[in-house]
């Protein structure tokens, strides 16, 4: 079942990686701005295609000796897991070491064709945006700490029932595989984690609110769709997940004060509920924003005019960095979702913060 | 209403921010009471500093064009469209004065002036360049 899981994940995150070309920005080749109409261009279009090919051939084929290994030598699920996540990795190092290759090809031909020599670049702001977003509002993200609030409380109340050892972690199977003495910090430290991400949510969903908005000066009411509906299946999305990951945790701690109402099969259940949840969340969320990216308005161009080009605040395409724009989070240039300013130290604090409290509770729990 | 900002143009920004806002308002497209993005947002719109948004919005601050509520937000004037005052007025000539200035110098007449001013207020209205 687990090992299934797992070749479902490696075929979805190979195809994912191999279309990304196809999913961003018509104008965003591989982390590069291309103007119009350059990137229609048939040098461009071979390139992602030839990425595609690849990243697609590389996967497939690491997932099929991948399940031939598995299922001939009988490896046990759990190492059978290890190697599995360890494919993943394989596969999105191997289609980002093609990326940065791909990414530096168009780089050294933007420069030697200038594609963005004598022309005009113009910002555009729509002074309306702003009250056209349809987010999730944040006291709906308020909403689930309650129930962790109230997980705390009642886990507090009954300690001393608890058994003596608390299970941190759970095996391939859903069984406890590991356990901490019991005390009080050791008791709610699953909750306790668990608020930590609820509130770093709730903030990724404030970020985006205030997340510029990148309108295209050549297509402005088509960008401008796109943009608003980045931002509404973005926040619906990253709802989902914080249901989704309180609906996990919460089960497991239940379990943890009712040992008669989770077994391991429940906790199976539960964590592949989870991903299921998560990994449709996510889909949805691609095909509506890739509806905006393989359709562009073609032929409506003003000629002479382009966008700003941003190319020099995203290091190698992937890092934003931009000390003048307040934005804390941004969406991807390559890639599907969003990623943070690391010019603005509030995003600097957003990513380390909740990890480093995250680390810190697992360190005192072991 | 779209704003459009030329970075490497020889106005300042804040100056092309303030303009265009202006020429909104004038147009009737930003309704008195309108309200305006943050300051914060804004710049993010941008993607530029925030004291360039900070400068236009207290750039037309001063012209009482729009009205910074603390805790609030930035709201178009109540009162921006109006009758000028004697100092308004007074405002208008000196910023007028170079400008005629240097028609004079380039032997600009009175016809060739009040038709290009004709044609700019045609152009605001219609919300073209």
């Amino acid at each position: 079942m687990t090992i299934g899981l797992m070749v479902f994940i490696m075929v979805l995150l190979a195809a994912v990686q191999a279309f990304m070309p196809y999913l961003v920005k018509a104008t965003e080749v591989f982390g590069i701005y291309v103007p119009e109409p350059h990137y229609r261009q048939e040098f461009l279009v071979r390139l992602k295609k030839n990425y595609s090919r690849l990243v697609l051939a590389g996967g497939l084929t690491s997932v099929l000796f991948y399940a031939l290994a598995v299922n001939l030598l009988h490896i046990p699920e759990g190492q059978g897991v290890i190697w599995g996540v360890g494919l993943q990795l394989g596969i999105v190092a191997f289609s980002m070491a093609l990326y940065f290759k791909n990414h530096l090809t168009v780089k050294k031909e933007k420069q030697q064709q200038g594609w963005v020599l004598g022309k005009k670049e113009k910002v555009i702001v729509d002074l309306q945006f702003r009250n056209d977003l349809e987010m999730v509002s944040g006291i709906a993200f308020l909403l689930p700490m309650l129930i962790t609030v109230g997980l705390i409380a009642l886990t507090l109340t009954l300690y001393s029932q608890l058994p003596d050892k608390i299970p941190v972690h759970w095996g391939a199977d859903g069984q406890a595989d590991r356990f901490s003495e019991k005390t009080i910090f050791s008791s709610i430290s699953m909750p306790v984690i668990l608020l930590i991400m609820q509130v770093l949510f709730y903030f990724m969903n404030q970020a985006r609110k205030t997340s510029g908005s990148k309108i295209s000066a050549t297509q402005k009411a088509q960008s401008r769709k796109r943009e608003l509906a980045s931002r509404k299946y973005g926040s619906w999305l990253l709802f989902v997940t914080s249901i989704s990951v309180t609906l996990l945790l919460g089960s497991l701690q239940l379990s943890l004060i009712y040992p008669e109402l989770g077994g391991a099969l429940w906790v199976m259940a539960m964590t592949i509920g989870f991903a299921i949840l998560v990994l449709a969340g996510t889909a949805l969320y691609t095909v509506k924003i890739a509806q905006f990216a393989s359709s562009p308005a073609a032929g409506q161009s003003e000629s002479g005019i382009i966008d700003a080009d941003n190319d020099r605040h995203w290091k190698a395409g992937i890092f934003y960095v931009n000390k003048e724009d307040p934005s804390i989070m941004v969406e991807k240039r390559f890639g599907i979702g969003w990623t943070v300013n690391l010019g603005n130290p509030k995003s600097w604090v957003m990513v380390f913060l909740p990890l480093a409290a995250i680390l810190l509770i697992a360190f005192l729990v072991k | 209403m779209f704003i459009e900002i030329e970075p490497d143009s020889a106005v300042p920004i804040y100056l092309q921010l303030a303009q265009q806002i202006m020429e909104g308002i004038a147009r009737g497209e930003l309704a008195p009471e309108t309200p305006l993005p943050s300051v914060r947002a804004f710049a993010a719109d941008l993607g530029m500093n925030m004291h360039t948004v900070n400068k236009a919005y207290h750039y037309l601050e001063e012209k009482k064009m729009i009205e910074i509520v603390p805790k609030k937000g930035v709201f178009i004037h109540a009162n921006a469209i109006r009758s000028a005052s004697t100092e308004e007025k007074a405002r208008m000539e000196e910023e007028l004065r170079p400008i005629l200035a240097e028609a004079l110098c380039l032997q600009l007449n009175r016809e060739e002036l009040a038709g290009m001013v004709e044609k700019m207020v045609r152009e605001i209205r219609e919300g073209s360049e």
